[in-house]
């Protein structure tokens, strides 16, 4: 009688899985209504975030600078914080517009930075608080800017990948490092000291990436790039299978050259994940298995599409058997979210669907 | 098709296209979601409305580690339980001596029936039998969670969760038992 009874309960939950129904338009009527009163307080919200999330960022870069930095720069501060009440009032195209100019004004001054240790914390704090301003107000793909100066190189892959990581949590994991080639020489006081450096100077960057993830490399700025794959553009994306290096002559308008160099390292750690999985037990693939190399941490989660978590383990040798609570899980398509460290202590983490096929 | 991130970018940004787009793309969903907790579909569309709503002031909060939709479901089921509160205080009593008649039903053959059939069964469950049901057995919810979202107690969620089953049996008869025997 029990039994039968846990029955039902299946029944009913398999007809009302995708069971929906069309409202009637009078709902999105009187929805639309209640919204529009409260839009007032969405524009509000929507102005005034990326212009917090600026003035934030600028204080912060700037609260770092100062012991290094003239007074020059304290006085730019201000400057911003005046810009950002006057922002709310006008409309949101130009508080964007603010702020496109608010970081090409950063990429100038952090060039004058000359000491690196002080960069790194720096620029940890930068990349997560950009990113809550991009998210807010418009989906700007901003390149996280990485200074290179014959800089020690692996500081600032470490920096530049939990910004990436965040905005693209697929198994393909983008990289984008600009190395700035550029060093102030100021002995001849010109208006443009970055163009008289005679030699061509070379940055070197390291990358360290699983096998079958792609990477977006990015020459820094100038007037002709040549890359040793034999590409023209600013930006490629490689996808090496061994450790690579890749290197870009970048000539600006005076037709000086610079070398950057990308050291792309290939680490053992590839995952691999099943499409689909029969929990019916006919002997094959019978369980949701991950499989992978050079993994030290482990965590997978898998939820059916109403978020429900339906099977979880820190263990990668431990499947998901296509039960839940005891029953079979419908067949659909549920979704896994994995993190996992590799040897090096790196994080890494994919997001996908894997099908139950009964 | 536009992707989900798109549309909650959008609507933070107080887009009312995007804010339609959202809702169509997940209202009749929500909507089968809200019938099975409403008597009918009047009560349904209200929660429904009150839903998203809530979707929507709530939307800077959805952190994107999970399922959208399961997240708007969340919202939508939560609704349905706030509802299910206020009407508690008026209904309960009389939900009890309902059960007495609905016990004796004509029995209904489940091939016959339809996801509407079900549905209407399913909202002719009192209101309480009802709500345990479907956080029970569709939402997969516990019965500890249950106990705290609807402020019963643990063995009150049970109960209530054997006797919505019972009543269902019942009306869904013998021949429905056989298919499931099977």
């Amino acid at each position: 009688m029990e039994q039968e009874n846990h029955n039902i309960g299946n029944r009913f939950r398999e007809v009302f899985a995708d069971f929906e129904q069309t409202p009637n338009p009078v709902v999105w009527k009187q929805l639309r209504r209640n919204l529009l009163l409260k839009k007032w307080l969405h524009l509000s919200y929507t102005r005034f975030a990326p212009v917090v999330g600026i003035a934030l960022v600028v204080v912060l870069y700037f609260q770092y600078n100062i012991p290094s930095e003239t007074q020059v720069l304290p006085t730019e501060t201000s400057q911003e914080k005046v810009l950002a009440p006057q922002a709310q009032t006008i409309a949101a195209v130009e508080a964007k517009a603010i702020k496109d100019e608010n970081t090409e004004n950063q990429q100038p001054a952090s060039d004058k930075v000359v000491k690196s240790p002080e960069q790194a914390p720096l620029k940890k704090i930068d990349a997560p608080v950009n990113q809550k301003a991009t998210a807010a107000s418009s989906h700007e793909t901003r390149e996280t800017t990485t200074e290179a100066q014959t800089v020690p190189t692996e500081t600032t892959i470490s920096q530049s990948k939990p910004a990436t990581l965040a905005t693209t949590p697929t198994k393909v994991i983008e990289k984008k490092t600009t190395p700035k080639a550029s060093e102030n020489h100021v002995k001849e006081p010109t208006p443009q000291p970055d163009l008289i450096n005679p030699e061509p100077l070379i940055s070197e960057t390291s990358i360290q990436i699983c096998l079958g993830e792609e990477v977006s490399l990015v020459a820094p700025e100038g007037w002709r790039y040549t890359w040793s794959t034999g590409d023209y553009a600013r930006n490629i994306a490689v996808k090496p299978t061994e450790t690579t290096t890749y290197e870009v002559t970048v000539e600006n308008s005076d037709g000086v050259a610079s070398v950057s160099r990308f050291n792309i390292e290939m680490l053992d750690c590839a995952l691999y994940v099943p499409r689909a999985f029969s929990p019916n037990d006919d002997g094959s693939n019978d369980l949701f298995l991950v499989r992978g190399e050079g993994i030290v941490q482990f965590e997978i989660k898998l939820f059916s599409k109403w978020g429900e978590l339906v099977f979880e383990t820190r263990d990668m040798t431990q499947g998901w058997d296509g039960k839940l609570r005891g029953n079979r899980a419908p067949a659909d398509a549920y979704i896994y979210q994995i993190h996992f460290t590799d040897e090096t202590g790196k994080h890494h983490s994919a997001q996908g669907t894997v099908t139950l096929i009964p | 098709m536009i992707h989900d991130s798109e549309i909650i970018r959008g609507c933070l940004k107080g887009s009312l296209k995007m804010q339609k787009v959202l809702y169509e793309r997940f209202a009749p969903k929500m909507l089968g979601v809200c019938l099975r907790y409403a008597r009918d579909k009047e009560e349904a569309e209200d929660m429904l409305q009150e839903g998203f709503i809530k979707v929507f002031m709530k939307l800077g909060e959805f952190r994107g580690d999970g399922s959208f939709e399961g997240w708007i479901r969340r919202i939508m089921v939560n609704t349905a339980i706030n509802y299910y509160l206020r009407l508690r205080k008026h209904f309960y009593q009389q939900d009890i001596k309902e059960i007495e008649e609905i016990t004796e039903d004509s029995q209904i053959a489940f091939d016959q029936l339809h996801v509407k059939d079900l549905l209407r069964l399913v909202q002719s469950l009192p209101v309480g039998y009802r709500t345990v049901f479907n956080l029970y057995e569709i939402e997969g919810y516990q019965h500890k969670e249950i106990a705290e979202i609807m402020s019963i107690s643990v063995s009150t969620s049970k109960t209530q969760l054997l006797h919505a089953r019972r009543l269902l049996q019942k009306r869904l008869g013998a021949y429905n038992l056989q298919i499931d025997r099977k």
